[in-house]
């Protein structure tokens, strides 16, 4: 190659510069530019601006065939030799068609010849700018500064015949040469290039030659960086299965939505062996930034005062329900989240197992992410209708300072119809001591209120009651669980499952105390 | 004998190839397109110079030969009637009146764009060699064939104010005699100078005038003629008549006109019982020459009127800025 491809080039250079030079010489376009043409009849006329179409300044020549005939050249303006000629036959030389060679037509004037004895003579017309007549060979040049300048030219005969040429001479001309010059630098440059480096064989060329460089294990493969970044933007662009609007923490949401969407992901969430499919997001909601008096409002009806303690803590929940409902207080978070995990197993469930898995599955999650069905707990009858139209700050900072406790405004609380769930559930509870008795408990329920309508058994259990008998673990920081990262949370899932079952021990501890001092 | 066809071939391709890389003149050049230039001066300066030129010079011929033969060729208009008078009473008087004189550098040259003819220039003179006033020479081309003649002059009066002008590079624009938006059309303007000559403060245009110079000599002339008719129990009478279609308008840059105009006057004076009327002048006198006086004496006289005739709205008079009066005939009735 080294012998082949340099050797061309060297030639190619070569012949640029021979070119270049030929082009700067012999072939060099000439400066001088006469472009003739033949015209018969008495006038002729050039158009604007072929005067100075080559060079500002042009010598224009007028041969006439025969010697004798006296032949004049004017230049003038357009509209002066219009004038001059109205009415009659002239040639026009409109511009070139190559370099020797005048292009014209033939035209014929508006207007009337004026009588020719009236008339001066052409030469001695005061429009001219410069006119000059003689017999034979007549020039006349022109320095036409501005391109209205014409020639006007009188053979004084129709019959008689001139060749007309105008003689330019270039002040700027084509240069050929110099791209020739540049094309043969290119080449001689590449011809020293292919002859020196490119010639070099390829390790040579290479700063560490011989061995490749051993590769990194824990450097990953471009494959391997294109296919994670590529799972991820297809994980963020799937289409969402639910399609409910994704309003968690928009005020008047309906909260059951929340629910929904745990219950969706309820299987993967509560899956011990967490496969991919894990990460898919459990439903975090802030009951910092939730209006959940209008949750509430929404939920309950108008007709049922609210008073607006949102965030309390589950541990107060049990207290509260410890001391409004002692038979439920002994409700063991073992047998719920047992019952939790098998009941969400199934796939599809009917409406009032629904709320019941539900009220499990809220026992057994974070209590940050359910806030407004511990809101339920404080519902009261007897709270005046103004508690309702607290603003939302207000209600915020009041839910704020009850994190620990529950108050009951009024003192009597209603749970009345609650109470009669409880008590069917009391009846069971003592008999589902154990996971499997739960679990079996859980079964019956669902078994009793399948066939029912889902809003006769919301209206049969209220769910201030179905939370009180929750258990739940310590308050979460609503600030730590508010960052959504599911592995975050699956691994607090696994660290939560792992220390509960000493919580319930304690929390049944703490429980039977506050029942003593009750 | 096959290679060697072969490489004959070769060759003459190759010499084609070649041909390629050989140098043209490059691409033929164009006319400009937009090469119509309408709006230009018809004549340059030195066009307007050279043909002020040519036309003294035929002048200053008759003037030195004292003929007029040739005169029509450069004179046209009242310029041409005066002149034919002046250089008639330079024969029998042998010298030319120093009015005649006209100075042949230029100080202003107002040069039109118009296409059409006829065509006009104006063309302020300097002051003559004596110190007489500028002279405002007009020049006329009536037709493409024909040339450009000195259609009138008028002597500018002492202290006129002419209006301004577009620079002769660029060209200014010729007016009509009935051009609207002014005081007055050109042509009524004329008749109504003509008019306030005739009548002078009497006449129902005097308003419209300013004073000038022009109609104070002329009224004082009358009235040193009518001094002496009267003691002679003569009448005297002046009649003046705006000639048909001898104006020529150019448009200033403020919006007014220039107009210079031919304005015919007769002077009736006619003796008392018994007396002849005589020429009153020398110039008269040499008209009359050897005629045989009656006691009527009428004089035709050619005026040419420079006046300027202000733009409508401007609260301006119509001003009378320069004047040549000249007595073209002399006849006893």
């Amino acid at each position: 190659m080294r012998g082949i491809v340099a050797p061309v080039f060297g030639l190619l250079a070569v012949a640029c510069v021979v070119f270049g030079t030929l082009n700067a010489t012999i072939w060099r376009p000439s400066s001088e530019i006469a472009a003739s043409v033949n015209v018969s009849g008495r006038y002729a006329m050039t158009d604007p601006g072929v005067l100075s179409m080559v060079a500002e300044r042009s010598t224009l020549v007028v041969h006439a065939k025969s010697s004798k005939t006296r032949v004049c050249i004017a230049l003038s303006t357009r509209k002066d030799a219009a004038g001059w000629l109205a009415g009659s036959t002239y040639t026009r030389i409109t511009g070139m068609s190559d370099w020797q060679t005048l292009t014209t037509s033939s035209q014929k004037t508006a207007g009337s010849a004026t009588a020719q004895d009236s008339s001066v003579e052409f030469e001695s017309s005061d429009m001219w700018r410069s006119v000059k007549c003689g017999t034979g060979n007549v020039s006349l040049t022109s320095r036409a500064t501005s391109s209205d300048v014409i020639a006007l030219i009188d053979t004084g005969s129709n019959s008689s015949r001139t060749s007309v040429t105008i003689h330019w001479v270039r002040e700027k001309l084509p240069d050929f040469a110099t791209p020739f010059y540049f094309i043969a630098g290119l080449l001689a440059l590449m011809t020293v290039l292919s002859a020196s480096v490119f010639a070099m064989p390829d390790v040579k060329r290479r700063k560490t030659p011989g061995k490749p460089k051993p590769k990194d294990p824990d450097e990953i493969s471009f494959s391997e960086a294109f296919a994670g970044s590529w799972s991820i933007i297809k994980r963020t662009f799937t289409p969402r299965k639910s399609n409910k609007p994704r309003k968690r923490h928009a005020p008047g949401a309906p909260a059951q939505s929340a629910f929904d969407r745990q219950n969706n992901h309820g299987e993967d969430v509560s899956s011990p062996d967490g496969n991919g499919s894990v990460a898919a997001e459990p439903v975090v909601v802030d009951p910092m930034s939730r209006n959940l008096v209008a949750d509430m409002q929404q939920r309950t009806g108008a007709d049922q005062p609210v008073l607006s303690v949102a965030a309390v803590q589950d541990s107060s929940v049990e207290r509260a329900q410890a001391t409004e409902n002692p038979p439920v207080a002994g409700v063991s978070a073992t047998s719920d989240e047992a019952g939790e995990t098998s009941h969400h197993r199934h796939g599809r469930h009917s409406g009032a197992e629904h709320k019941v898995e539900d009220d499990r599955h809220e026992a057994s999650a974070p209590v940050a992410f359910q806030p407004h069905h511990h809101s339920r707990h404080a519902r009261h009858e007897g709270q005046p209708q103004a508690a309702q139209e607290q603003p939302k700050d207000v209600a915020h900072s009041y839910a704020s300072l009850h994190v620990d406790q529950v108050w009951y405004p009024g003192g009597e609380i209603d749970f009345g119809s609650a109470g009669q769930f409880e008590q069917g559930e009391v009846t069971e509870q003592p008999q589902s001591e154990g996971i499997q008795a739960s679990d079996a408990a859980q079964r019956h329920e669902a078994e009793n209120h399948a066939p029912g309508d889902t809003s006769d058994a919301d209206e049969s259990h209220p769910t201030a009651l179905r939370h009180a008998r929750t258990n739940a673990p310590a308050p979460v920081n609503a600030e730590a669980t508010s960052v959504i990262d599911p592995k975050e949370l699956q691994a607090y899932f696994a660290r939560w499952a792992s220390q509960q079952e000493t919580t319930d021990q304690d929390d049944s501890d703490d429980d039977n105390h506050e029942e003593s001092k009750e | 004998m096959t290679s060697r066809i072969t490489k004959a071939v070769t060759a003459v391709l190759a010499a084609a190839c070649l041909m390629t890389f050989a140098g043209c003149e490059g691409q033929v050049p164009h006319p400009a397109a937009s090469a119509e230039h309408t709006d230009k001066p018809d004549v340059t300066e030195a066009q307007e110079r050279r043909i002020r030129a040519n036309i003294l010079k035929v002048v200053n011929a008759a003037n030195e030969a004292k003929s007029v033969d040739g005169l029509d060729a450069r004179m046209s208009g009242p310029e041409l009637a005066i002149r034919t008078s002046e250089i008639t009473i330079a024969q029998s008087t042998g010298s030319l009146d120093a009015k005649t004189n006209i100075p042949s550098k230029m100080t202003q040259a107002v040069i039109p764009t118009d296409s059409g003819w006829p065509r006009s220039i104006f063309t302020i003179t300097t002051t003559t060699s004596d110190q007489q006033s500028q002279r405002l020479l007009v020049m006329v081309q009536d037709s493409a064939r024909s040339n450009y003649k000195l259609w009138g002059v008028a002597r500018l009066f002492q202290g006129a104010k002419l209006p301004k002008f577009a620079i002769a590079s660029i060209g200014a624009q010729m007016g009509t005699a009935n051009d609207t938006g002014l005081v007055m059309t050109p042509r009524k303007a004329v008749e109504a100078y003509a008019d306030v000559l005739q009548n002078g403060a009497d006449s129902k245009y005097a308003s419209k005038f300013a004073d000038d110079y022009f109609r104070q000599e002329l009224a004082k002339l009358s009235q040193t003629v009518q001094e002496g008719m009267e003691r002679n129990a003569g009448t005297q009478q002046q009649t003046f008549q705006a000639a048909d279609g001898q104006i020529k308008v150019m448009r200033s840059s403020d919006g007014g006109d220039l107009v210079v105009a031919q304005i015919n006057s007769e002077w009736t004076r006619q003796a008392g019982e018994g007396r002849e009327s005589q020429p009153a002048s020398d110039s008269e006198k040499a008209l009359f020459g050897n005629g045989t006086a009656t006691s009527t004496m009428k004089v035709t006289y050619v005026n040419v009127i420079a006046m300027y005739v202000p733009p409508a709205g401007s609260h301006q008079k119509i001003t009378a800025v320069g004047a040549e009066r000249q007595p073209v005939k002399v006849e006893a009735l």
